[in-house]
């Protein structure tokens, strides 16, 4: 089956738990949700609507075979009994997509084999002919998606007053009927969902059955178009209201525990420092004449240079580096002028010049010192 | 084909390594030929949880360029294979992660599934670890700060074109007061594919360097995490019973030491 697979409500082993009384408990809570099974290299599941079984699927067996199956197996040591809870606006949903393995209890019950011969004994051969005719094959479905029991109520539609009766007697599904009788299309619909079927049980019987002959005749087609209309238009609101609502759920959720979504702007940044350095191609031109201006000025600053040339290439990929060349032309003065003055010997003006270097890129990179690592640095005295 | 799968969180101390660690173990025990790499190079401790600490070859020396990816492989439990990233921080001079890809390449030639453990965060480590994954598993406790730190890294790993598998909610409680996974779930827009209850026997194990998938292979940890890794490879799960000892025999065992 087609289920949501999330924290389980309930763990249990199967020896560990009376699955009969499990059973009855959920039904008192009228749980909506599903029991997961696992036995060995099978798994099976139980879709449960207010706590009363819906669906069954257990390996390759389906609906009653597979609850049969499950049933087999369900107090034995090793098998696992996990249920899960499942929010009832999404029930009809589940029941929707899993419809294959929707369990038929109530027909087979409720309509003994004798009432069912004597029904196919009263109505003649021409009669089933000509409700085939009238009911195409794609109307039936839509209705059984919408409505399990309206195949019943096609029999009823075509059927003698007194036959319907008794139907209804035995068969819950004919209530429908006689809503729709009284009720628009629409509001017939969502009537249908939300009452129980004893209250509408009722209400049949309430009802003569002449009344219901008549409608049923004149209205058998109208209604089938409805149903059918209706059923496609409450399919794709049923679509749009879940859209709708996951997205506010969501918002809810978020506000809820004050969280927020990272903005778009935000998940650049972090990405570009992975791809090597949060600066564009224009910054690195920036980055670069900056640069190259303070070495300038700084080697500069040092006494009896002529002239300093700074050429920098910088690279961002796939971190930000790069070379510096460093070309300095010192003003010629004699040996002793240059004791007197203490200027630097060529060494020690290259050492100087390095550490004046260093410290502009520092200062240029405050916040990565390390990026000093990156540059490959050239100086050359003249 | 090697299925490269990174393991991330965002937060720090969700159980992320541990997870990893148990995961890989599991995957092995399945017969996959699982390698498990700590690309936590900061605060490696994969070494730790699985008891292989003291490796003279760590990846710490394969992204200094000192040593081979394949002289920094060790076996573990269940035949799973270990890259620890060494947990001396002498071991972080000349780290370069740029090699990391390089040694990642090496690593999948006869692996069937690479594990990557993932650093906290999303500086450049996690991001790497991220990016050189095909597929990643978040892990989350239901704490809003651990969630809002994998909600970004999961919108980071959608911006890195790597497929999110799902969610683990490690360390679950049923506590009303932590977030239920209907909530995880409508937070990160991710399926939740397990939930790992919480349960001091796990903190226990780590720290004698012994996963407790091998352990204790009957708990409810070992059992979703078992679970976990039968679904990421498509194989049957045969949950394992928990043991049904009394209370007396169970404090007689304890007693005893041979819980």
């Amino acid at each position: 089956m087609e289920l949501p697979i999330t924290r389980p409500a309930q763990v249990s082993y199967g020896d560990e738990l009376d699955f009969d009384k499990f059973l009855e408990k959920l039904a008192r809570k009228r749980y909506n949700g599903f029991i997961r099974v696992t036995h060995a290299s099978s798994e099976g599941h139980i879709l449960l609507k207010e706590g009363i079984p819906i669906a069954a699927s257990y390996d390759r067996y389906m609906k009653t075979e597979a609850m049969e199956k499950i049933l087999e197996i369900i107090d034995k040591i090793n098998t696992l009994i996990e249920l899960f809870e499942v929010k009832e606006s999404h029930m009809d949903y589940l029941i929707e997509i899993n419809k294959v393995y929707k369990l038929e209890p109530t027909k087979e019950k409720v309509k003994p084999p004798t009432e069912i011969k004597t029904k196919e004994e009263t109505k003649p051969p021409t009669e089933i002919k000509t409700k085939e005719k009238v009911k195409p094959p794609t109307e039936i479905k839509t209705k059984e998606k919408v409505k399990p029991p309206t195949e019943i109520k096609t029999k009823e539609e075509t059927k003698p007053p007194t036959e319907i009766k008794t139907k209804e007697e035995t068969k819950p599904p004919t209530e429908i009927k006689t809503k729709e009788e009284t009720k628009p299309p629409t509001e017939i619909k969502t009537k249908e969902e939300t009452k129980p079927p004893t209250e509408i049980k009722t209400k049949e019987e309430t009802k003569p059955p002449t009344e219901i002959k008549t409608k049923e005749e004149t209205k058998v087609i109208d209604e089938l178009e409805v149903v059918e209309t209706a059923g496609a238009k409450e399919a794709s609101e049923i679509a749009a209201e879940r859209e709708e609502i996951k997205v506010l759920n969501r918002e809810e959720v978020m506000k809820k525990y004050g969280l927020k979504d990272i903005d778009e702007e935000e998940v650049e940044k972090v990405l570009e420092t992975y791809k090597g350095g949060a600066i564009t191609t224009i910054d690195i031109e920036r980055v670069e004449l900056t640069l190259m201006n303070k070495i300038k000025q700084s080697i500069m600053g040092i006494p009896n240079i002529k002239s300093v040339e700074v050429m920098i290439f910088l690279e961002n990929m796939p971190e930000l580096g790069g070379d510096i060349k460093v070309l300095i032309e010192r003003e010629s003065k004699g040996l002793l002028s240059r004791l007197i003055s203490g200027v630097m010997n060529e060494e020690e003006l290259k050492e100087h010049t390095y550490d004046i270097i260093e410290m502009e890129i520092k200062k240029t990179f405050r916040g990565y010192p390390e990026i000093i690592e990156n540059f490959n640095i050239n100086i050359e005295i003249h | 084909m090697t299925r490269v799968i990174t393991i991330a969180s965002g937060k720090g101390g969700v159980g992320k390594t541990i997870v990893t660690a148990n995961l890989g173990v599991a995957l092995a025990s399945y017969g996959e030929s699982v390698v498990v790499l700590d690309a936590d190079i900061t605060m490696a401790n994969l070494e730790l949880v699985l008891g292989m600490e003291g490796k003279s070859v760590t990846l710490h020396d394969v992204l200094a360029g000192k040593a081979s990816i394949e002289e920094a492989i060790y076996e573990g439990p269940e035949g799973v294979k270990v890259v620890p990233a060494g947990i001396s921080l002498e071991g972080l001079r000349n780290v370069k992660l740029e090699r990391l890809e390089e040694a990642l390449s090496h690593l999948v030639e006869n692996t069937d599934i690479l594990l990557i453990d993932a650093p906290a965060g999303l500086e450049k480590d996690a991001i790497s670890a991220l990016a050189a994954a095909d597929e990643v598993l978040l892990v989350t406790t239901p704490e809003v700060p651990s969630i809002s730190d994998v909600l970004k890294t999961k919108i980071i790993a959608d911006k890195l074109d790597v497929n999110i598998i799902g969610v683990i909610v490690n360390r679950e409680q049923h506590d009303k007061t932590f977030l239920t996974v209907e909530e995880i779930e409508t937070i990160l827009e991710v399926p939740v594919i397990a939930v790992i209850p919480e349960d001091v026997e796990v903190s226990r194990s780590a720290a004698f360097g012994e996963p407790i998938v091998v352990k204790n292979p009957k708990s409810p940890v070992s059992n979703a995490i078992m679970k976990l890794a039968a679904d990421l490879i498509g194989k049957e799960f045969h949950p394992i019973e928990p043991d049904k000892k009394g209370v007396i025999a169970k404090l007689i065992a304890g007693l005893m030491g041979r819980r």
